[in-house]
């Protein structure tokens, strides 16, 4: 069986708490419930949930779907957001989790990472070095997701051309992100990863590409 | 039963780490002066753990906590004296060395949800109550109120709760339990003694059950209009003086369930004049959006141009006798002359696959070659009085092999593998007859030609993915025999082969379930009679 391993890295910094911290919880309930009702989904997708604000936390090592449970998100009063950290943190994770092909082993899927935060980097310098660093790892594709005004889009395009912006971080927003996120899981965990284009289904209203 | 706690320590400052999670009843914490990566950060570990720091033991709703002799420990910030501390959920507790103090959280992240079930498969967990529920001591008795329409059923002894049952539907379900405590005697503020009231309390518990995964797929017809249709399944028989070809192909489940068409081929030709046979299989790239007309053009451009560069190759009877040589272990001339031989007869033919791709995708608007990306496995067979020749070319991935059965004469059973699939780092990373590295070079090309020549064997197999995968896994498992003894095991009870229609039993036999191997299969058989 091959899976698909797939890297959810979240901010949970202070300025998520309340109402969006429970909206990312709701909406990621949503995502594993669409995501058991897929198939192809229930047979391949393994889940990590990594969280991050002055700290980086590996909530969930990577878990197959049917196995998960949704985890508490708790963000703490205030605080940085270490971006660049977290990222290295993600690298090391995948260095450690996902399994390339040899002789004996069949190798996993090319993982897929998401990123969603609700403001910029705080250390600059590890931000610059973790751009390389998951340069380096070819995710299958990296998507990120800028959440509210304070968030910096323009820095989450050095990482990935494939960034978002929601505008309200309500449960509905969360929500539709969220299954638009299982959505583009799904495609990619019935495709097969010989050209590096992976094309993603059309986000839904709330959801806004930058280009 | 072992119970499994889990648990983790927030770290709440020092360096972030992913070394804060465990899932042990019992942990034991060092202060990393003990090895230079560790750098002063706390490791958590769960046992051969040396220099120990600490000890965190869990016991029922508590953790005690052990510091060890000497070393500086602070429970909640107020330095720790003593051993056996109990320790509650969301206390704070820190370690220290010379330089600095690591302060952590402690988060149980129990919750009052059991492990995930699987609709329609037997179910059985056993959890601690007070696990589940936090503090309930004394704990009286535990009633299964509401299974939720689970078909779940609870047994207790002790406080450790076994939930079990054939789970029935799926999606989340809410179970109820009611918790007992006891009526019980307690000294009052006054001193004298009174009776506590039994307390009952009903707890909910969640659990998930995924849905039954072979319930979820469903069958779509690709939309009207689409270009380059393709029928869903394929089966093909070739009956030659002395041997029996039959092949089938089949849409794989996520194809069907995506309402897209079967991107595999397969093709089987016997020339009864020069007595050579070909089988070609191809499987189309999933992300190239015209593979299937890829997979197609390949089977039959190859399958057109062979014969006759086998047939011109053969004339002289050279071949044959190169052969004959080569069987009889003299090889010094005739392996050159046979590598020729096929580099001239098999590398064309697959050459013109691709051009004939290339062309296919000149006529259509917007298209690149890339568009009709797909594997070629080219197989030909011909049986000789002295034994039975058969040379691969191959490009991507799935496999060949020529098996030779030993359980009815009590031989071991051998398998001589013809084909070195192209993998890469990741899953679905291949070569297609499409990608320009295969044909840079002569020795390129050389590189994928593989010949032998057996005198006895059972049968010659050619597959695509969607069964090396299920059936071998590793490239490794390729190589070996018991697979491949496996794999003709279950063929040969589903298929008969002297019967009437075996295509159609192989074509049903290729239906078969594998969790997590979902794709278009094909398989060529070529057996001797």
């Amino acid at each position: 069986m091959r899976r698909l391993p797939v890297y959810l890295l979240l901010d949970t910094s202070g300025s998520m708490r309340g109402e969006p911290i429970e909206s990312v919880r709701a909406g990621l309930r949503a995502m594993v419930d669409s995501l058991r009702q897929d198939p192809l989904a229930l047979d391949s997708v393994h889940l990590s949930i990594i969280t991050f604000y002055a700290y980086v936390k590996v909530l969930v090592p990577l878990t197959p779907v049917e196995q998960f449970l949704v985890p508490e998100l708790v963000p703490p009063d205030s605080g940085p957001t270490h971006l660049g950290r977290a990222l290295k943190d993600v690298c090391r994770q995948v260095d450690r989790e996902v399994q390339k092909s040899n002789a004996s082993v069949k190798g996993d899927w090319r993982p897929i990472l998401f990123i969603m935060t609700d403001g910029a980097a705080s250390d600059k310098q590890a931000f610059e070095e973790a751009i390389e660093e998951v340069r380096r790892r070819k995710f299958g594709v990296v998507i990120a997701c800028a959440a509210g005004a304070k968030a910096k889009p323009d820095e989450l395009r050095r990482l990935t051309d494939r960034v978002y912006t929601l505008e309200t971080m309500d449960s509905t927003s969360f929500e539709s992100l969220f299954r638009w996120v299982s959505s583009s899981i799904e495609v990619n965990s019935s495709s097969i990863g010989v050209t590096s284009e992976v094309i993603l289904p059309p986000p839904p209203v709330d959801v806004n590409p930058v280009l | 039963m072992e119970v499994i706690i889990k648990a983790r320590l927030e770290k709440l400052n020092g360096v972030s780490g992913t070394d804060d999670h465990f899932e042990l009843s019992a942990v034991r914490v060092i202060v990393g002066t003990e090895s230079r990566t560790s750098q002063n950060m706390v490791q958590i570990s769960g046992d051969g753990v040396k220099g120990k720091h600490a000890e965190l033991i869990h016991e029922g709703e508590f953790w005690r906590f052990h510091p060890l002799e000497g070393a500086e420990s602070w429970v909640n910030d107020k330095p720790v004296a003593a051993r056996d501390i109990r320790l509650k959920d969301r206390d704070v507790l820190a370690f220290g060395n010379r330089t600095q103090r690591y302060r952590f959280c402690l988060h149980s992240t129990e919750s009052r949800s059991l492990p995930n079930g699987n609709e329609g498969k037997l179910y059985r967990e056993t959890v601690s109550a007070s696990t589940l529920f936090g503090s309930v001591a004394p704990l009286g008795y535990f009633d299964l109120k509401d299974n939720c329409g689970t078909g779940l059923q609870m047994t207790y002894s002790g406080d450790q709760l076994t939930f079990e049952g054939i789970l029935v539907g799926s999606g989340q379900k809410q179970l109820i339990v009611e918790v007992c405590h006891p009526a019980q005697e307690i000294e009052d503020s006054s001193g004298g003694r009174r009776t506590k009231p039994e307390i009952r309390r009903d707890k909910p518990i969640s659990l998930f059950v995924n849905p039954d995964p072979r319930a979820l797929w469903k069958e779509i017809e690709p939309a009207d209009g689409l270009p380059f249709r393709t029928p869903h399944t394929l089966a093909l028989r070739v009956e030659a003086k002395d041997h029996l070809i039959i092949a089938a192909s089949r849409r794989g489940r996520s194809h069907a369930h995506d309402g897209t068409f079967r991107e595999d081929d397969v093709k089987v030709v016997h020339d009864s004049s020069s007595g050579w046979s070909v089988m070609i299989v191809s499987d189309g790239a999933g992300s190239a959006k015209y593979s299937r007309q890829g997979s197609r053009l390949v089977c039959e451009t190859a399958g057109r141009t062979i014969l006759p560069a086998l047939v011109a190759v053969e004339a002289d009877g050279s071949f044959e006798k190169n052969c004959e040589r080569y069987f009889n272990n003299d090889r010094a001339e005739s392996l050159r002359s046979l590598q020729s031989a096929l580099y001239r007869t098999l590398a064309p033919a697959a050459k013109t696959a691709q051009r004939a791709i290339a062309e296919e995708a000149g006529r259509i608007e917007g298209a690149s070659e890339n568009d009709f990306a797909a594997t070629v496995l080219l197989t030909i067979v011909r049986r000789y009085a002295f034994g039975t020749f058969v040379a691969t070319f191959g490009i991507g991935d799935g496999g060949v092999g020529i098996y030779c059965d030993g359980s009815d004469d009590g031989n071991a059973h051998e398998t001589i593998v013809l084909n070195v699939p192209d993998g890469g780092a990741y899953a679905g990373q291949t070569r297609f007859i499409t990608s320009r590295d295969v044909w840079v070079s002569g020795d390129e090309i050389l590189r994928r030609i593989r010949f032998d020549i057996v005198g006895r064997f059972t049968a010659v197999l050619s597959m695509t993915d969607g069964v090396s995968d299920p059936k071998f896994q590793t490239d490794d498992n390729f190589r070996d025999s018991s697979y491949w003894s496996g794999l003709w095991e279950e063929l040969r009870t589903e298929i008969d082969f002297n019967g009437e229609k075996p295509e159609q039993q192989l074509l049903e036999w290729l239906n078969f379930w594998s969790r997590g191997n979902h794709d278009d299969r094909t398989l060529a058989i070529l057996m001797p009679r």
